[in-house]
């Protein structure tokens, strides 16, 4: 493997500037790394004139000031690019090139990186391992056989396998943690509302949230003080400074309570996870950490709270897709009825289909308040558990990211249930739009990576990626490395 | 249990502006009943008392003084679509 592939961002962004590299040699190693592993399936598309282009360009110039200058990204295909195709995982979208860019986009863009393409996800970000692609699966890096996870598949596979240094997913039920947990690397998603979803192609509009795969704490935190914050295009955007975000290299975590939920390690939790993750709790307590027990008491609701809440949104955000303004549209049309039915079902796969009629189903009248209504009630109940831990209890609760490794792939494809209680551990955090970050903490027997979920109390990321950097200085899970890079 | 059936599929489906054949309809209704049913799971709980929690940080509406800025270029937005007369978008005849 070509060594400019190991580079950290800053590592990157240094060695430019210092002119140890150019930014054509850092672009042309990454195009040749995603040539190389194509097989895998990670990226929709490779920009690779474009980025060629544009670091030639950079090479001419002294380095500008911005914190990412010449640092190639992966941007999963549901966020927004200017004049590239962005498809969302879907036919529907499959020839859709956007006339604007997503808010986070353009603030990585305007720090100097450069688009390296845009990765594969599950259609329209419905699925737990990217399964669900239009374009086909995500292969896992570390097993060919396995997920890769979902829905933001294609952005960790990327990170993972050295196709990008970093990536930007989306995570509305743990889409960018399960899929971060199954490639073992680093995935964000922090709290809702911090994160500008203006370009964020809708999913479920209460939960969607913009995250990062990075390989480290330290890239995961550059890029996330680039793009959180307030943007007036998007009006669940919260208005609150983010803060400094300063994380000490030495810190130590003697003060911090960390609630670990009874509620997730039941005795049903596959037992190579449960040994990991205690394993890394006691690694966190060997640098001060108070390990206390709590209890989340409504988290076996969570699944089925998140699948009402969900389906209902995605199926009034999905209703713009009609065949008219933009995306597929269907041939030989008689009627305007026709046209809708027809380019709908054309456009859309099986789990997007199934997932607007359960949300019709579960707000139509009759319905409405013993599905959707009943939901939004337990989401408070959720909500509140959660507050009822930070206020009393702990200050980061620590969980296990899933309760497996990444799966075969076709293992849960028959089965739609199973493979939503696949998102059983992350999804509880994302009812309550809490921030949460899935860490590298060891592998299965198998070879396998298994990930350590930290959840913080709203607006914490500070605390919460202070304390994934102390759990990174004294380990090295996340320096492994697939075979055959 | 058997509270979907294809009948029930078909009826969405007509809401949903979906077309569903008729050998997807008994899948598709076994599926739903499969996830409906699990979801079920929340009758256990005593709800009466509790408030529905509609938006996590309980924002309503964000309003701002109305000012002109930049907008998107109707060309540009227009390219996009799959049928266009002169600056319209074309759909079948709707009224006759």
């Amino acid at each position: 493997m070509n060594e400019l592939l190991s580079l950290s961002i800053s590592e990157i962004v240094r060695g430019l500037r210092q002119r140890r590299f150019s930014a054509t040699e850092i672009a042309s190693a990454y195009l040749e790394q995603c040539e190389k592993l194509k097989h895998l399936n990670a990226y929709i598309k490779v920009c690779s004139d474009a980025i060629l282009k544009e670091a030639e360009n950079m090479d001419k110039l002294t380095p500008g000031s911005g914190d990412l200058i010449g640092v190639p990204l992966a941007i999963k295909d549901i966020l927004v690019t200017r004049g590239i195709a962005t498809t969302c995982g879907s036919k529907m979208l499959e020839n859709f090139i956007p006339p604007y860019d997503a808010t986070v986009w353009k603030r990585l863009k305007d720090a100097g990186a450069l688009l390296l393409g845009k990765t594969n996800m599950d259609e329209f970000a419905m699925g737990s391992s990217n399964e669900n692609s239009f374009f086909g699966p995500v292969l896992n890096p570390w097993d060919n056989n396995c997920v890769s996870g979902g829905s933001s598949g294609g952005s960790a596979c990327a990170v993972a396998a050295r196709m990008a240094p970093a990536a930007l997913g989306s995570d509305t039920g743990g889409s960018v943690r399960q899929p971060a947990s199954f490639c073992g690397i680093v995935g964000f998603k922090p709290t809702y509302g911090r994160i500008s979803r203006y370009g964020l192609i809708a999913f479920a509009s209460s939960l969607d949230q913009v995250g990062i795969f990075t390989r480290n704490i330290d890239d995961c935190i550059c890029l996330y003080k680039l793009i959180a914050g307030y943007d007036p295009y998007d009006s669940t955007s919260v208005d609150k400074p983010v803060g400094s975000v300063n994380i000490i290299p030495d810190a130590r975590l003697d003060g911090l309570r960390i609630g670990i939920p009874a509620e997730y390690f039941t005795p049903a939790l596959n037992n190579e996870i449960k040994e990991v993750v205690n394993q890394a709790l006691e690694a966190l307590s060997a640098q001060g950490a108070e390990l206390v027990e709590i209890s989340l008491p409504h988290t076996e609701y969570a699944v089925a709270t998140y699948y009402i809440i969900s389906p209902a949104e995605a199926s009034s955000n999905l209703s713009r897709y009609d065949g008219v303004r933009y995306g597929h549209r269907a041939g030989s049309i008689k009627s305007l009825e026709e046209l809708y039915k027809k380019s709908r079902s054309e456009g859309f796969g099986p789990e997007v289909k199934r997932r607007i009629l359960i949300g019709n189903y579960v707000l139509s009248a009759g319905y409405y308040d013993a599905y959707y209504r009943k939901a939004q009630k337990v989401r408070r109940l959720i909500a509140e558990d959660f507050a009822n831990a930070f206020e009393n209890k702990c200050d980061i609760i620590a969980t296990p990211t899933t309760p497996s490794v990444a799966f075969k792939i076709g293992e849960k494809t028959s089965d739609p249930l199973q493979m939503y209680l696949n998102d059983i551990f992350t999804v509880p955090a994302s009812l309550a739009g809490l921030p949460a970050i899935s860490i590298p903490c060891g592998f299965s027997g198998d070879n396998m990576p298994v990930g350590l979920q930290l959840i913080a109390n709203a607006w914490d990321e500070e605390r919460l990626l202070q304390t994934a950097a102390v759990y990174q200085r004294v380990t090295e899970w996340h320096r492994r490395v697939p075979n055959g890079l | 249990m058997s509270e979907i059936t294809g009948e029930t599929v078909k009826k969405i489906a007509e809401l949903s502006m979906l077309a569903v054949s008729e050998e997807e309809l008994k899948p598709l209704a076994a599926d739903l009943d499969n996830i409906l049913s699990y979801v079920k799971k929340l009758d256990q709980l005593e709800l009466k008392e509790v408030e529905p929690m509609s938006h996590v940080h309980g924002i309503s509406n964000v309003f701002r003084e109305d000012q002109v800025g930049e907008t998107l270029d109707l060309t540009g937005l227009a390219e996009n679509a799959p049928a266009l007369q002169g600056r319209f978008f074309k759909v079948p005849l709707t009224v006759e």
